[in-house]
Formats: structure tokens, sequence, C-alpha cells
């Protein structure tokens, strides 16, 4: 066990790695240098002196491998350099909003488990039920609207017309913050986010505990003449939802982009709403900070899911 | 299909219990009573030959869904191609008179802020979504066959360093990545199809991959190699042709998700740009509540019709994997 997750650490330094240098590529891309920046959005009054003897000064007249090593230094270091807006330092700015859209997501994920794994165990167990059907289509119909959508049209049911939610933000105005209020505030961009990932995850939950109830060890049971819903709840149901980690850490990728969007329409103060805003202002360093800390946090996720998934299957060994 | 050949079938042949339903398409060649008895139980239920492709349009058309999906979609790039025939308004003048016009007999669907007929705009829209579908697809299509055929008939190294990087090209959260392309490039529809594209590859490449693997160990590749075949050959004339299933049922639903991906680019402001239509951004008024509140004419078209699309891709690509997998039984 031990060997197998010190191999599978190993295997994630070159994924990091190749993570920072695609996002330096795209980030040389990008038109203009640090230097012409300042020449146009530098504070006023304030004079940079020669162009020239400025990019000297910051090394960017080097090639670019030298500049990748240097600036993978300080990245490593935990300085991503400072917003080419608001001229603050770009971790502190993405730090303020990893907490909300972790959070946002983690209730999203654990939502779609708690909807995805009933829903699909009972469609198994009924298969070819009126219930089995429904899930099918709905999965089907979930899997086809757009985020943006289904937010609009939550907000107009449940916010708008029967008034139920609030509309967007993370508290109620004029009140105290309370854990009550901001997890009540979560409800419904949580619920847009969790949709999709509920559909494939129930569908996935279904074929899951079809192939389990055929297992010949079910027929077992059977056999030894244990009731029926013990057998389903303790002989089933632990084989069939373990490959269901797996499948929730390759959904955390989509969860971020999903986070995006529904931070955006429920201004939802997280790291999407962030990258929408700095797309617009072209705040490049924003963006590649953004995309190196998600892209990150995307790897260890899945790093945690494997490791997992080794741990609970006896039956998997690595070495 | 005749009870002799149902008997001739050894038990246990899942042929048989699919053929039983009636419904099967595919229906064995039933042998004269006495020539059945003479030849005694047959190993195998004999079978009219047909291609693959037609075997795989014979399952496409039992998946009732699938085919409606089909026509759905036929219908949607119809509108598409005639869109100037079909739409009553030009879908971009502009008459600030009629700013939120409600549905009536002039404008089906009423207008949009600027007094722009949405029904028109809503029909032109079509494009944006079918080209960005078919296009950004075809982009990562390609990327996927090379990337994936190269890593899976090569193995190795080549395939190590290959798939490593397909790894690291699937950690990134897609939209946040596009927002970078973006905003260097400029919004655009034709950034948004590049983007899509060029990020859309990875789960696919994997899939080829593992096709790849599995025929490239097949005699057949073996003797074509040992005649001397060229490497590329093999990879594109012998091996492709054989891994295609999965290719267009990912196409599918990559397309599916491509539209998808340009509406919530649009609605952010950061795909397709007006005056020119798109379903996303025909969205974008929805961001105020009033709008949202008060004329849901004007937001629920559109998105009614990615919903609707999406959906008949889905079903389309749902009854293409059941056609195109060897394993499904008739």
């Amino acid at each position: 066990m031990q060997r197998y997750i010190v191999r599978r650490l190993l295997v994630t330094i070159p994924i990091l790695f190749g993570i920072t240098v695609i996002n330096f590529l795209v980030m040389n891309a990008a038109p203009g240098d640090p230097v012409s920046n300042a020449l146009i959005v530098g504070a006023p009054g304030q004079s940079i002196g020669d162009p020239e003897a400025q990019r000297e000064l910051l090394g960017l007249n080097r090639p670019l491998p030298v500049r990748y090593v240097l600036w993978l230094k300080e990245l490593l270091q935990g300085n991503m350099g400072e917003s080419l807006v608001t001229r603050r330092p770009v971790l502190q700015m993405i730090g303020e909003r990893v907490g909300p859209t972790v959070q946002l997501s983690a209730l999203a994920l654990f939502l779609s488990f708690a909807i995805a794994v009933p829903v699909g165990i009972i469609s198994a167990v009924k298969q070819y039920s009126w219930l089995d059907y429904a899930v099918t289509v709905a999965t089907f119909i979930s899997a086809s609207i757009p985020g943006f959508f289904f937010a609009i049209l939550a907000i107009y049911i449940f916010a708008l017309t029967l008034g139920w939610l609030p509309i967007s933000g993370t508290q109620t105005i004029g009140q105290p913050w309370s854990l009550g209020d901001y997890l009540w505030h979560m409800i419904l961009p949580a619920s847009v986010l969790a949709l999709p990932g509920s559909a494939s995850l129930a569908r996935y939950a279904r074929s899951q505990m079809l192939d389990t109830i055929r297992q010949d060890y079910l027929a077992t049971a059977r056999a030894k003449g244990l009731r029926r819903a013990y057998i389903l709840a303790r002989h089933a149901l632990p084989n069939a939802i373990l490959p269901l980690i797996t499948l929730a850490a390759l959904d955390v990728p989509t969860l971020f982009s999903g986070a995006v969007i529904a931070e955006t329409i429920f201004r939802w103060p997280g790291m999407g709403q962030l990258g929408v805003s700095s797309a617009f202002a072209r705040d490049y360093t924003v963006l590649m900070g953004l995309g190196v800390i998600s892209a990150t946090l995307i790897v260890f996720s899945n790093l945690v899911a494997d490791i997992l998934y080794a741990a609970l299957d006896p039956r998997i060994r690595y070495d | 299909m005749t009870d002799e050949a149902a008997d001739a079938a050894p038990v246990g042949d899942g042929r048989e219990r699919a053929d039983t339903d009636g419904e099967t398409g595919v229906s064995a060649v039933s042998l004269p009573e006495g020539e059945a008895r003479r030849r005694g139980p047959a190993p195998f239920a004999v079978q009219e030959a047909i291609s693959p492709g037609a075997m795989a349009w014979r399952r496409f058309r039992r998946h009732k869904l699938a085919v409606i999906g089909a026509c759905v979609l036929a219908v949607i790039v119809i509108v598409a191609v005639f869109a100037p025939v079909i739409a009553p308004h030009d879908p971009n003048s502009i008459d600030l008179n009629l700013s939120y016009v409600s549905p009536s007999g002039a404008h089906l669907l009423g207008t949009d802020i600027s007094g722009r007929d949405l029904l028109s705009r809503l029909i032109f829209a079509s494009r944006i979504s079918v080209s960005v579908g078919l296009v950004s697809v075809s982009i990562y299509v390609a990327i996927a066959i090379a990337v994936g055929g190269i890593s899976g008939y090569y193995g190795g190294l080549v395939d190590s360093i290959l798939m490593r990087f397909t790894d690291t090209m699937l950690s990134f959260p897609t939209l946040m990545m596009i927002f970078i392309v973006v905003s260097i490039l400029g919004p655009s529809i034709f950034n948004v199809m590049l983007v899509i594209g060029v990020f859309g590859w990875p789960g696919l490449a994997r899939v080829i991959r593992g096709q790849f693997l599995q025929i490239r160990g097949m005699d057949y590749v073996l003797s074509a190699r040992s005649v001397g075949v060229h490497s590329s050959r093999i990879i594109l004339r012998h091996i492709l042709p054989n891994a295609i299933g999965p290719v267009i049922v990912w196409a599918t639903f990559g397309m599916a998700g491509a539209i998808m991906f340009e509406a919530s680019l649009s609605f952010l402001g950061l795909g397709v740009q007006p005056p020119q239509a798109s379903w996303g951004n025909m969205l974008v008024d929805a961001q105020r509540l009033k709008i949202i509140r008060d004329l849901p004419w004007v937001w629920v078209p559109p998105g009614l019709a990615v919903v609707m699309m999406v959906l008949s891709i889905n079903f389309m690509g749902d009854g293409l994997r059941d056609a195109l997998d060897p394993r499904t039984l008739l």
C-alpha cells in the first residue's frame, strides 16, 4: 500500500510539471509583457524608465527555458506575481476565492451522491420498472440542459415564483453572517451544479448494481436464506458503489467548469467568478494563477480518489 | 425465422434468444426441413451475410428515441441551411420602438431589447450551433486519432510521453483554459470552435489508444506488417476502421458537449458576439432578474432550442453506441 502511494505520487509529478509548462507557454502567447503592460496600465505619474533597461532588469530578454525555470522557482515559493488590474498579489486574490468554490463544489458532490446512489440502486433492483425508465429519461434530459439555462429556470421557479430560496449572494442583506444562512444561500447553486453529475452517477450506479446482482456470491447469499434487503445493503452495495469514487474524482474538472457558470449567475464569490471577470479584464496573471491552482486541485483530487480506492478495495494489489 | 433454424442453434447461444423476439433484423437463412435433419445440429445458426454497416443501421433503427433524435437533428440542420428563406424578418434589423414586444402575429416569439425579431434570431442562431458542433468535433477527433493512434500503435516510450501529456490536458478545467485563450485571442465564433477542438481531445485519445492496443496484436496486423506495409498505412487503413465505432459514438456525444460549451461561453459574453445571434448569447439578457421574472418568452425559447438539439444528439449517440458495439446482441 505504501509503495503504491509513493508510486502514485511520483506519477503526479510529471503531470504537475506539464501543467506549469503549458500554463507558461500560454502565458507567453499573451500579447505584451510586464513592461509594456506597465506602460499601458501603470500607476499614473510613476515613471518606469527605459523599457529596454527594464526588460534587462526583469530578465525578460533571457531565453524562454531560462525564464520558465525562474518563473517556476517563484511559483514554488508561492509567488504568482500581481494582478495587472488590481495590483494585488495573485495568490492572495485567488486564496480568498478558493474557499467558496471548494465549499460549493463539495456540497454539490455530496448532493449528487446523495441523489444518485439511491436512485441508481433502486432502478437497478427494479429493472425495467416505470421508475427505471423515468431515471433513464431524466438522465438524458439533465445531461442535455446547459447549466446556465437550468440555473435561470431554477431562479425563476424556486426563487422568484415560489420564493423558497434566495436568488443569489452568500448572505441575507442586513443580517449578521451565520452558517445556516450561508448554507441556505448555497442550496440553489449547489443543486444546479450537482445535476449533470448526479445524472451520470445514477446511471453508472445502476449498471454497477446490475453487474453485482448477477454475481455468484449473491446467489449464495440468497441460497443461505438471507433477507433480500440485507443482501442488497450488506453484500451488493459496497461492491457496487466502490467504482463511483473514481467517477466522482473524474467529475471534479466538470464541477469546476460548472462552478464558473453557477458562480456567475448566483453571484457566488468563488474562483469561477474571478475567472470570468479576469477574462473580461484580460488580467493574464490572475488567469494563469487560476489555471495552475485549479489544475493542481484536480490532480490532487484524482490522487486522493485513487488512494482511497486502493485502500477500500482489498482485491486491488498494485505491487 | 423458422423453428428449424432456431432448433439448430446451440442452446445458450445468445443469438438464439435474441432472434426469437422476431424483431431482430438479422434472420437466419432457413434450411429445408430434410436438409436440416441430415446435417444434424449445426454449430452456428447460418446467417445471411450482411455488411457491418447494414447491421449497424438495422440496430440503430430499432432504437426509437435515436431515430426521433436523428429526425429532429435533420430538421435543425435544414433550418440552419435555409435560415434566410425561413426567417420571417432580418435577424439583425433594429427597431428601438419595438423593444421587448410580446409574442404576436407579427413577431411570433416577440422581440428583444433592440426590437429584433426573436424567431428570426433563433433560426439564424441554429447555424452557429450546427457549425460549432461539426467544426470543433472534427478538430478534436483528428487530434485524438493522431495522439491515441500513435500512442497505442507504437507503445513504449512514445506511449508513456503522449499519455502523460494526455493526463495533463485532462487535468485542466477546460473552461478556465478557454478563458485564458479567449482573453488572449479575443472572443469570436472561430476561437470558440478552435478552443473546444484543442481542449476536447484527451478523453477520446485514451479510448482510441485502448482500441489500438487491442487490435495491434491481432494476426492480420502482424501479417500486414510482415509483408512490409508502412506503419502509417497500417494505422489508418488496417487498424482505424476497426476502431471507428467508439470514435463515432464519442464524436456524437462530443458534438452535444461542444454545442453546450459554445452556448455557455456565449452566455457569459466570451463566445459569439452580438449582433450575431447564438442561442447562448440570446440568453444574456436573462442575467437580469427583471427579465427572468417578467419576460420568460425572451429566454425560454433559445434555452429550449439548446436542450432540444443536445437531447436529440445524445439520443442519437445512445443509439449509435448500441448499434456499433459488436457485443450488442441482435
